[in-house]
């Protein structure tokens, strides 16, 4: 038997090592181990289906005198998450990096960040979800930091401030979670089984790892370090921060309702998230810059999709993941085109850019079909998505369930006007040239046929999730 | 035969087309491919529409618990209805289309943003489910979007083009919320089984009754109804038959169409009132901003308006074949008055004014028809958009107030449509403008002869009517009544501007009284500043969180710099903090029982 969850993690190290020796070709590498990342998920998700059961395991020995082993293992949501976070890694990997800018310490980052969103996805205890998490948060400060644009130290700081604290957090839970589990169990698992635990202990470690994902996904009121940090990234940077580390939040918002403490808590969750979703949709209307305008409709959607996740219904849950697969997609969509205009017009704000579409069509089109993709048109996976989280929401809330919808109103309503204000209107010629590379047109062809793909068929996905 | 099969021939004209314009050489075929696409579909659908009524099912899209999301197509009654409309009206827009277009560059766009276009309105009139409804609803506003922006080079057509999206994009996810609500009380999307289901219900529900609103916002939203209903004469940006097309058989009928599918559900709930409400202050102001207007297309974009405000009254008052039979009647004269409109642009120049254009009478077929239009519009007999007009102003005969605004929006309608009418006729003796009506000798065959069809169907349709029994129904009261005041309005009209032409023009004062317009948009205005103004506060709001945090992370920061201060190597500094460490200690120990 191959192991191909440990191939998983361990491989990209492997091209980590081979960027520090073949300096020429780090690009390249860089790629070849995103496909080997996207090959290896895909066969994962092949042995799952065929297995019938998404729950594959490989154990090994870590620190066996404190019983922590390297346990990795995969569920539905993981794997999911996986497919989705393989396919944006690839597409950045691709066609990220638009104008070549320092391709070596871009491509090390890559694959490092690689390392850190595969390990996080497939940990199965929290020691090494602990590990994976900070090399996922160290591998785009250093984006930020290194490969940013003007505002980029300032905006790194904050950001590694913000991850820092919620790390911290983790840690202190993970200790908490150590010292009162039957048997010094970290397992993933084991949090679904904490009702033997004394109550103030169950509620602090809910809520230590509560804070900690709602920082990372982000909730108001933690959300401040996502518009500096996703707009100040580089193109590359962007692309992964907002479309696989927002979800790394997700993904343990998942985890951590699973414990019986959550129902407790739901509610008022809800609540906060749904004023997160609005909260943020006004936001977005006082923006000018366009990366951080898609970065706040990161804040709406990763909020709708936390209100999804605290109505602890089944619909609800499975909405969730799949609406975090088909956001990853056409967040990581929207910026890639929003760097293709910065990289043509060398500006991102929409008072200044204009009749983007005269110069960039593909370009243009792309970002309006990536707004129709996260306002929730049918035919795109975000469809699925809503339906599938709404209906949940309906269940567990009533009415009130369906009011955060509303704030795709207000999001949209805003995009459309950014489009018609820079991409449409304004026929004023720029001598700006829109030359599209093939690397370009294959990334957007890519994660426009993923979309649409998902969109179309979800019982791909739906077979996975509801298994 | 598979409904979807319909859809096949305008897919493939569309994507050919698409491609066709890779070249230039063979751009200009890329009209011929999307008319014959056009065509094979429309008589594809005409076949279905002479089948037996029927439901397909397509596909168990994915299902929640043991509930499925089924698509399924339907056929007969009010789905085949609007399916055989758009079948006639389709090919005939093509058509116009191949005279009308004749921007080399971007044939090949315009065709294939058209077919997908019709091929969304095709699947919404055969959807027999509210998730395939709801599919083909967002793809006609997505293509609508595209197509009403279509020369979005200029400003104006871009700013409308955003006007739409914006309002169809409230209606749509208002929708979206009602669709879902009503599937989590009946657990089916299928409109028969909704309504059967409907039927069944005892009580009142909250639930539903917030469903059954949301979604009809999203129709009031496509349908162009008040508040919702400023974005309609915006669209008339767009090209010319597009908004042929849009008016008459697609896009603002599906608002309208939707109430008709759901109307047992409706019924059950009591929520016809505000369709009957709505409809009746839409018609009122579409009838009256008809008048204020100049543009040769606003006027009828409002008189588009007026028409769909009629057809919400008729099925708020529960009387669905008066509904339908305005339905048919209105898609027939309103595509021939605005091909007529873009015909009479097309020779002037693209003008636009009533009052700049120059006389169409010298252009025979081109008065004839676009008298046989207004004729139509305004209930005479025997054309047959009296039938459509009687048969609604009957149902409103059990209530007087809807009845007497009724007649005055008939009236309101001769009046306006024969200004439409007179004012162009009137400049022909204007000097300076008889260079121009040499252009209607020019004008292409291919943009008359769809006219002509129309025209003629609209006698036809009459025929049909007498066949059918429609017409031995018309209450001979109530057309005595309508006739009356469309005559009325007629001959008002010619007094008012024949003679006396100043009436109503630009500027004066009667004209700023009744256009409701300004008024509406500075509404629109403020809402948006409101939202400005909260989403303003939000982020004074998130800059004093961004400051607390900031204060408490250098609060954490000055606490390190005091902390060290102490940390200097000033062994003096040490000795005294040991010895004050050691007294406090002492003190505390001696002191503190």
């Amino acid at each position: 038997m191959i192991p191909l969850l440990l191939l998983m993690v361990a491989l990209p190290v492997l091209f980590l090592a081979m960027i520090g020796v073949l300096k020429r070709y780090s690009s390249l590498i860089a790629t070849i181990s995103s496909i080997t990342g996207l090959a290896l998920t895909l066969a994962v998700i092949a042995t799952a289906i065929m297995g019938s059961s998404p729950n594959i395991s490989e154990n090994y020995g870590y620190i066996t005198s404190l019983n922590i082993g390297f346990n990795l293992r995969t569920n539905a949501a993981s794997l999911v998450l996986l497919l989705m976070s393989s396919i944006v890694i690839f597409i950045t990997a691709l066609s990220g990096n638009i104008s070549k800018d320092r391709e070596r310490i871009a491509s090390l980052l890559l694959v490092l960040f690689q390392i850190g969103a595969t390990g996080i996805f497939l940990s199965g205890n929290l020691f090494i979800f602990f590990i994976f998490w900070d090399i996922g948060v160290i591998a785009p400060f250093f984006m930020i930091n290194v490969l940013g644009s003007a505002n980029r130290k300032t905006a790194s700081y904050k950001f590694i401030l913000y991850e820092i604290f919620a790390s911290a957090l983790l840690l202190f839970a993970i200790l908490l979670m150590y010292f009162y589990s039957p048997g010094h169990s970290l397992s993933i698992s084991a949090l679904a089984s904490t009702s033997t635990m004394p109550v103030g202990i169950q509620e602090s470690i809910f809520l230590l790892l509560f804070i900690a994902f709602m920082i990372n996904m982000p909730i108001f009121p933690l959300h401040a370090w996502l518009p500096d940090a996703h707009s100040e990234a580089s193109t590359q940077g962007s692309m992964v921060l907002s479309g696989i580390l927002t979800k790394f939040g997700g993904f343990g918002m998942l985890i951590i309702f699973a414990m019986p403490i959550a129902k407790s808590y739901a509610g008022i969750i809800a609540l906060l998230a749904a004023i997160s979703a609005f909260y943020a949709a006004f936001l977005i209307m006082r923006q000018s810059d366009i990366k951080r305008i898609v970065a706040h409709t990161t804040i709406v959607e990763m909020s709708i999709i936390m209100f999804a996740i605290a109505t602890l219904t089944v619909p609800g849950t499975s909405g969730s993941i799949y609406g975090m697969f088909a956001h990853g997609l056409a967040v990581a969509m929207l910026f890639l085109a929003a760097g293709a205009v910065e990289h043509i017009f060398h500006d991102r704000n929409i008072n200044i850019l204009k009749g983007i579409s005269h110069n960039a069509k593909l370009t243009a089109y792309i970002f309006l079909i990536g707004i129709f993709a996260i306002t929730g048109v049918p035919l795109t996976a975000s469809f699925i998505a809503d339906v599938f989280m709404f209906i949940g929401a309906i269940s567990a809330f009533g009415l009130f369930g369906i009011v955060p919808l509303f704030s795709l109103v207000l999001m949209g309503a805003f995009m459309y006007f950014v489009i018609n204000k820079s991409f449409f209107a304004n026929k004023e010629r720029t001598s700006a040239d829109g030359f599209i590379t093939v690397r370009q047109k294959i990334g957007y062809s890519v994660l426009l046929s993923a979309l649409f793909l998902f969109g179309i068929l979800p019982f791909i996905l739906l077979k996975l999730i509801n298994a | 035969m598979h409904p979807l099969v319909a859809l096949l021939p305008l897919f493939f004209g569309g994507i050919l087309s698409l491609l066709l314009g890779a070249s230039i050489k063979t751009e200009k075929y890329a009209k011929h491919v999307a008319l014959a696409g056009a065509i094979g579909s429309s008589l594809l659908s005409i076949y279905l529409f002479m089948q037996p009524a029927q439901s397909y099912q397509l596909t168990n899209w994915f299902s929640i618990g043991q509930y499925g999301f089924q698509l399924t197509l339907s056929l007969g009654g009010a789905n085949s209805l609007l399916l055989f409309l758009i079948a006639v009206i389709s090919p005939l827009i093509f058509f116009y289309s191949t005279g009308y277009m004749n921007v080399p560059s971007e044939q090949s766009r315009y065709y294939f943003e058209l077919s997908l276009f019709t091929i969304s309105m095709m699947l919404l009139a055969m959807s027999g489910d509210f998730l395939t409804f709801f599919i083909a609803w967002e793809g006609l506003g997505i293509t609508s979007y595209l197509l009403i922006g279509f020369w979005y080079q200029r400003d104006a057509p871009a700013d409308a083009a955003r006007t739409a999206i914006t309002t169809i994009l409230i209606g749509d996810i208002a929708m979206l919320a009602g669709i879902l609500l009503l599937w989590s009380s009946f657990h089916s999307l299928n409109f028969s089984a909704i309504n059967s289901a409907a039927l069944t219900l005892s009580g009142s529900s909250t639930y539903l009754a917030v469903a059954a609103l949301l979604i009809l916002v999203g129709a009031f939203t496509k349908s162009a109804q008040f508040p919702f209903h400023e974005w309609l004469s915006g669209a008339m940006e767009g090209p010319t038959p597009v908004s042929a097309f849009l008016h008459s058989s697609t896009m603002v009928k599906a608002g309208v169409f939707l109430t008709v599918l759901l109307l047992p559900l409706f019924v059950k709930l009591n929520l016809l009132w505000p369709m009957l409400l709505i409809g009746t202050i839409t018609a009122v102001i579409g009838s009256i901003t008809a008048l204020t207007s100049d543009h040769i297309k606003k006027i009828l974009a409002y008189s588009t308006i007026e028409d769909l405000g009629l057809m919400f009254v008729a099925i708020g008052l529960n009387a669905l074949s008066a509904a339908l039979i305005f339905f048919t009647v209105q898609a027939l004269y309103k595509a021939l008055l605005l091909m007529s409109s873009g015909t009479i642009m097309k020779a002037n120049d693209d003008r636009t004014s009533i009052y700049r254009v120059s006389s169409f009478g010298r252009n025979r077929l081109l008065f004839v028809s676009a008298l046989i239009g207004a004729l139509s519009i305004s209930g005479i007999f025997p054309f047959s958009g009296f039938f459509g007009k009687v048969a609604v102003d009957s149902a409103a005969s059990s209530n007087a107030i809807v009845y007497a605004v009724l007649t005055a929006v008939d009236f309101l309608t001769a009046l306006y449509i024969f200004r439409w009418l007179l004012v162009p006729m009137e400049n022909q003796k204007k000097a300076h403008q008889t260079a121009y009506s040499a252009g209607y000798s020019l004008l292409k065959k291919s943009m008359q002869i769809p006219q002509l069809v129309l025209a003629i169907l609209i006698i036809l349709f009459s025929v049909i009517f007498f066949y059918n029994g429609v017409a031995q129904q018309a209450n001979l009261d109530h057309s005595i009544v309508e006739m009356a005041a469309s005559a009325f309005g007629a001959i008002t009209a010619y007094i008012m501007f024949k003679k006396a032409k100043n009436v109503l023009s630009e500027g004066s004062r009667s004209r700023k009284i009744l256009y409701t317009g300004n008024a509406l948009n500075l509404a629109y205005l403020y809402i948006a500043k409101f939202f400005g103004l909260v989403a303003h506060a939000i982020e004074i709001f998130d800059n004093g969180l961004n400051r607390l945090f900031y204060m408490g992370s250098s609060g954490v920061m000055g606490l390190a710099g005091s902390v060290k201060i102490a940390e200097k190597g000033n062994i003096n500094t040490y000795i005294a903090a040991l010895a004050i460490g050691l007294i406090l200690v002492f003190i505390i120990l001696v002191f503190v029982p």
